[in-house]
């Protein structure tokens, strides 16, 4: 019989134990394989959790009957669903990753302080042992999950009769992931703790070893566990409930306390099993026994409680009649409801005891001068304490019982509840199946973000959907936005681009690495923020952010063409030597305050984002004011975030894809990808994106595959921008882009100001209008803008469709977005098409 | 005839006890009748009325409890529950009459204790001497070599296990005494090679041997024998094995008792027939030992109850529950009823099928859960922490 999940295949036990013997030769091939991303398995989780969702799906039917043969009551079996949907949720697993391990992509060897050439990873341990207990049917596969995102390779040994559950969730979940990274890292085995060799086997290679069970059950794994090698123990544990004066009568405490009990029929390792007041009173301890009997009644009345098993009634038993027997010598009461369901037994003795669960529950006295010395000697059990006290009291038992081994203190009622990545057991438990490395390297490194771009760089595959255009933008906005940027400055309607904060928190560190790589040194450069803030604009604020994270110096001057003297004046008293910024704003500043910044000659960078940087007008910058590096900060945009990056041996229009981050397709129409050196469609995928999802998003930029690999030493995919994907328009027949006439301006007329078509309806064909700033020459751009376009010229002088006319107007003058304030590339005013365009 | 047959045998007090004396003067090892349930009954009430006199706790707990008129009575009678003893001492003689405080390492990591005056002591043995006189096995002739799955003996010991050991050499003359539990100064290891050379040398001269103790180790060491390559060794047929004492803290690495014996007869040579399992307790010194069969019978100076683990109500033969165990001849502390912490059922004596006329029981575990199926520790090992 083929019980055994070997890597994506079942083997029978004879296979299996032939191939424990090459475990480390297996491991030792998967660590030099390129790492898996956790990126490939949120995904997985994610497309898992859909079919477990469905209670008629074929696999969740199918699990079904394995929990069911293992002896799982159906309530049970349901229950173990949950969990895990709760547990497999992207967005749950994403924010446990942040939480535990700093990001959702914690293994890139990257830099912690951008202004020191030290790059940090949490790094898998390599081979990850998991020895599940039979007693949580769902712990062994959740376990696994934990070590797939923590990057590890890991060997299960699931419960003997655990009827192949463990295995064949684990397979399902390896099934989901297109890349076969996952199948490779996941190995199930069948056995019986009996089979020590077996358990010898898979242990022996292992750099960390994580177990489940009991006392006995994990004295017995760490016998066999290496030195050096990490034991994580997940042993039992025990909660309980601690009350004072103040609130002991008080009855919505106790009902907290009778919920907590309840719950999962006290099954949770932060089920409440003792009841410990705040006394050396006995008698107080009896009457609050009476006391909390009929609200534990009443609580139990409500819900459905369920039914223990044959050994466990006789644990209930045993422990009820002890305490009976023990009413003889004047140490207890018992007071058990009639059918069974509940109990409740007082105890004058403070010692910490493990209840018979189903609704049982000690109740004892402990003052907290006492707390210490009765619960210290068990603290390796204690995990949840729920407090009930005044402020003042809760705050300082919470110190106190925190400092003598509790895990977790809450208030009555609460005590199974819990938070996206809360601790678990005092402990992350990514943290236990990774390692914390760095790597110290020297100046070679210095505009280095992170090493994995040196190294492989693969793309994440994208999720099995159709593309979603641009104009689509809004029926993406599912997730749970926390900041709200407006967006859709292409399109000039105003609409809002979500992002939670743990999104922005990487995109303003992408950001910054942008920033580091395409030429920004945090350790000496002087920065002055030049974007325009406020009105819920994402370019001050977000420039802002990823200067602060690179620990770069900043003046947060903001943008603002009223007062450009004032920001000139501001960047030669401050010996500021770089600036963050637009283009169209860098080209005002500059124009109005030439005098002023032409005897300053200290700017030497400008990173800009936004716009288009004209090579004329960067030329003239360079030579007018001496500026050694003008630079794209990132290739992103607000709907997106940070798509991509240069270096500094980009071309300008070149970036890098943040292959962490971002997957790109280049595309056609048929939405197939195009051959290298084709232009197409920029589709992105942001494999992290929590406040909305952007699978396959049609950015609006047109590019094309750069093949040849990059001088600066990364390998990340290359793409040349080619434009708008609304630069290109069709007229009078011709279908023409508004680069080649931005090109052609530039470079024939040395024309570097705004340009802008508009396109109108006249009699007998079409009128196009190109725009340009006052002071230019329309007749010796019309001559160029002719001699240089074919299609043009025979628009207008061979078919005679359309009219062309080149008007100077003042800065002002141009159709604007209303949301960013760009210019409009192209205007439509044609009948009967939208009044859209893009910006330049 | 064995001394432990013979000698005197005398409760502490004649009078008040003088049933109890009498229905323990029984010989016959395995008789429920009509008379023997008659002599029960009154000693019972005589034992009951003895440790309420004794011990306030007895008292306390046999207050208001009529005097036991008929068999079927016996439903009536208060147990204790054998953890109850573990963590109380409650005694009915005088601290200074305790002959032995006898204790044990439990199964669930706590130690059972018992304290035995000297009329308890003595009466359980001359009960183990009788059952062993019933099957045959006292030879005061023929020497015989022993090995002892027990402590090796060292001055001030007090666990019963190896208490019992000793006393098990003294049913056929020594020709050698073994230990498989070594002393090593400061305590106690197993001793493999110890124990191999032992059969070894017994299979060489082919003097007939006997092993007590935790079938555990003698499991181990035929492990270590089929490791080592040594073996199949051919000890006398008329060699004896009694085990006592189950699986404690070895759970994970039990071999089934068929499986066992199979492998004891493979790899010694001693017959089936010869291997037998005891059952008892420190709380409840009653030896139960296996027939032929190997069934436990319940000898003629106890009763067996089996009760709903849920319920606690008297369950019929062969439906599974707590084990209840009831005899008089305790006089030391109030456990003349104990409910003990195993699961067991009860059979009819018919369905044996050996000549044995008193019903028997299996044992099918302890009752309660070593562990939470949930990850709350249990109370056992929380229990065992504290041990």
């Amino acid at each position: 019989m083929k019980n055994h999940f070997w890597q994506g295949i079942w083997v029978t036990d004879e296979e299996a134990a032939q191939r424990l013997e090459t475990l480390e030769t297996t491991t030792q091939e998967l660590l030099q394989a390129p790492r898996l991303s956790p990126a490939t398995v949120l995904a997985a989780g994610d497309a898992l959790a859909v079919r477990l969702a469905k209670p008629d799906d074929e696999l969740r039917v199918r699990l079904t009957k394995l929990l069911l043969e293992r002896g799982v009551p159906a309530g049970e079996a349901a229950r173990t669903f949950d969990d895990l949907l709760r547990v497999l949720d992207r967005a749950e697993l994403e924010r446990k990753l942040t939480s535990e391990l700093g990001g959702i992509d914690p293994a890139r060897l990257a830099r912690g302080d951008f202004r020191r050439t030290v790059f940090e990873a949490w790094v898998p341990v390599g081979l990850l042992a998991h020895i599940a207990s039979g007693n949580a049917p769902a712990v062994g596969a959740l376990s696994v999950v934990e070590g797939l995102l923590s990057g590890n390779v890991n060997v299960v040994k699931a419960a003997g009769d655990d009827s192949r559950f463990t295995a064949e969730l684990l397979a399902a979940l390896a099934a989901q992931d297109p890349t076969g990274s996952i199948a490779e890292r996941v190995i199930v085995l069948h056995f019986s703790s009996s089979r020590r060799d077996w358990l010898a086997r898979m242990i022996e290679p292992a750099d960390a070893v994580a177990a489940w069970g009991g006392e006995e059950a994990l004295a017995g794994i760490a016998e066999l566990v290496r030195p050096g090698t990490r034991l994580i123990d997940w042993g039992p544990k025990l909660s309980f409930a601690y009350l004072t004066e103040d609130v002991w009568s008080s009855r919505s405490a106790l009902r907290g306390v009778a919920a907590d009990i309840c719950r999962l029929d006290q099954q949770a390792c932060s089920s409440p099993q003792v009841i410990y007041l705040d006394t050396e009173d006995e008698a107080e301890v009896f009457a609050f026994a009476e006391r909390f009997a009929p609200v534990l009644a009443e609580t139990v009345a409500a819900g459905e409680p369920r039914e223990p098993s044959l050994p466990e009634w006789a644990e209930i038993t045993n422990t009820t009649l002890v305490a009976q027997l023990e009413e003889h010598l004047g140490l207890t009461k018992v007071l058990a409801a009639e059918d069974g369901s509940w109990r409740i037994i007082a105890d004058v003795r403070d010692t910490l005891r493990a209840s018979p669960l189903y609704r049982s529950v000690w109740v004892k006295p402990l003052p907290r001068k006492n707390i210490t010395a009765a619960l210290r000697p068990m603290r390796r059990y204690l995990q949840t304490a729920g407090v009930g006290a005044t402020r003042p009291d809760t705050a300082a038992l919470a110190r106190l019982l925190v400092a003598i081994g509790v895990q977790r203190v809450t208030v009555p009622g609460e005590m199974l509840s819990g938070y996206a990545g809360e601790p678990h057991d005092g402990v992350y438990a990514l943290q236990r199946y990774s390692r914390r490395v760095d790597v110290q390297l020297d100046e070679r490194f210095a505009a280095d973000a992170a090493l994995d771009d040196l190294g492989t760089a693969e793309q994440l595959p994208v999720p099995d959907v159709p593309v979603t255009p641009k104009s689509e933008f809004e029926s993406l906005q599912d997730g749970r936005g926390e900041v709200f940027f407006l967006s859709g400055g292409s399109t000039g309607k105003p609409k809002l681009s979500a992002f939670t904060w743990a999104d922005y928190d990487e995109h303003m560190r992408f950001g910054a690495e942008s920033l580091l790589t395409s030429g920004l040194d945090p350790r000496t450069d002087r920065v002055m923020n030049l974007f325009f803030g406020g009105r819920m604009y994402g370019g001050f604020v977000s420039f802002f952010s990823s200067l602060e994270r690179l620990g770069a110096v900043q003046f947060p001057m903001s943008a603002d063409l009223s007062r450009l003297d004032a920001i000139a004046e501001a960047i030669v008293h401050n010996q500021v030597d770089t600036l963050v910024t637009l283009p169209s704003f860098t080209t005002a500043l500059f124009t109005e305050c030439a005098d002023l910044l032409r005897r300053y000659r200290g700017v030497r960078k400008i990173f800009y984002a936004g716009e288009h940087f004209g090579t004329a007008q960067i030329a003239w910058l360079q030579a007018e004011f001496g500026i050694e590096l003008i630079r794209s900060a990132a290739y992103g945009g607000v709907d997106a975030g940070p798509m991509a990056f240069q270096c500094p041996q980009s071309p300008a229009r070149v970036h890098h894809v943040f292959t962490g981050l971002q997957t790109l397709e280049i595309l056609d129409g048929n939405d197939e990808p195009v051959p290298a050196g084709e232009p197409g469609r920029l589709v992105f995928t942001a494999h992290t994106r929590r406040g909305q999802r952007l699978d396959r998003y049609e950015i609006g930029d047109l590019g094309r595959w750069i093949a040849q690999p990059c001088g600066c030493g990364r390998r990340s995919p290359r793409f040349e921008l080619l434009g708008r994907v609304g630069d290109v328009f069709r007229t009078a027949f011709q279908t023409m882009n508004y680069r080649r006439f931005v090109q052609l301006a530039e470079q024939d007329c040395g024309y570097t100001g705004a340009l802008q078509l508009m396109l109108t309806d006249v009699a007998g064909g079409e009128h196009l209008t190109v725009r340009v700033e006052d002071g230019t020459d329309p007749n010796a751009l019309e001559q160029a803008l002719i001699e240089g376009y074919d299609q043009l010229a025979e628009a207008v002088h061979g078919t005679r469709r359309l009219r062309l006319e080149v008007e100077s107007v003042a800065r002002e003058g141009f159709v604007r977005t209303a949301t960013g304030g760009k210019v409009v590339a192209v205007v439509e005013n044609r009948a009967g098409r939208n009044h859209s365009g893009s910006t330049t | 005839m064995n001394r432990h047959l013979t000698d005197p045998a005398v409760v502490p007090d004649p009078v008040a006890l003088q049933a109890v004396q009498r229905f323990c003067d029984v010989t016959d090892a395995y008789r429920h009748d009509a008379g023997t349930d008659a002599l029960f009954l009154e000693a019972m009430n005589e034992s009951n009325a003895w440790h309420a006199a004794r011990s306030p706790f007895a008292a306390s707990l046999l207050r208001d409890v009529a005097p036991l008129e008929s068999i079927s009575d016996l439903v009536r009678q208060p147990f204790v529950h054998a953890n109850f003893f573990k963590m109380h001492e409650v005694l009915s003689v005088p601290r200074e009459d305790v002959a032995v405080h006898a204790t044990s390492s439990g199964t669930t990591g706590q130690k059972s204790q018992m304290f035995w005056d000297a009329w308890t002591l003595r009466a359980g043995q001359r009960m183990v001497a009788r059952i062993y006189d019933h099957y045959g096995w006292i030879d005061g002739t023929d020497p015989v070599h022993y090995l002892l799955y027990t402590n090796q003996p060292q001055p001030g010991l007090k666990l019963g296990s190896s208490f019992t050991g000793q006393f098990m050499t003294d049913f056929a003359p020594a020709a050698s005494v073994d230990y498989g539990l070594a002393h090593t100064g400061t305590g106690h290891e197993f001793d493999a090679f110890g124990a191999i050379r032992a059969l070894q040398r017994f299979a060489e001269d082919g003097l007939p041997m006997r092993v007590f103790g935790f079938p555990a180790f003698l499991s181990f060491t035929l492990d270590r024998m089929r490791a080592m390559g040594i073996g199949p060794l051919q000890l006398s047929p008329q060699s004896l094995i009694l085990f006592g004492g189950g699986w404690k803290g070895h759970a994970d690495k039990q071999v089934p008792k068929a499986e066992l014996y199979r492998r004891i007869h493979e790899q010694l040579g001693v017959p089936d027939g010869r291997i037998r399992d005891g059952f008892g307790s420190v709380e409840h010194s009653i030896p139960y030992l296996e027939c032929e069969n190997h069934h436990l019978h319940v000898p003629t100076w106890s009763r067996v109850l089996v009760r709903s683990v849920r319920t606690l109500a008297p369950l019929d033969f062969g439906e599974r529950g707590y084990l209840q165990f009831v005899s008089p001849y305790i006089t030391s502390a109030p456990a003349q009823s104990v409910l003990m912490g195993d699961l067991a059922s009860l059979h009819p004596p018919e369905e044996c099928g050996c000549a044995t006329p008193t019903p028997w029981f299996v044992v099918h575990g302890r009752a309660g859960v070593s562990r939470n199926r949930s990850c709350a520790v249990a109370a056992a090992e929380l229990l065992k922490d504290k041990a």
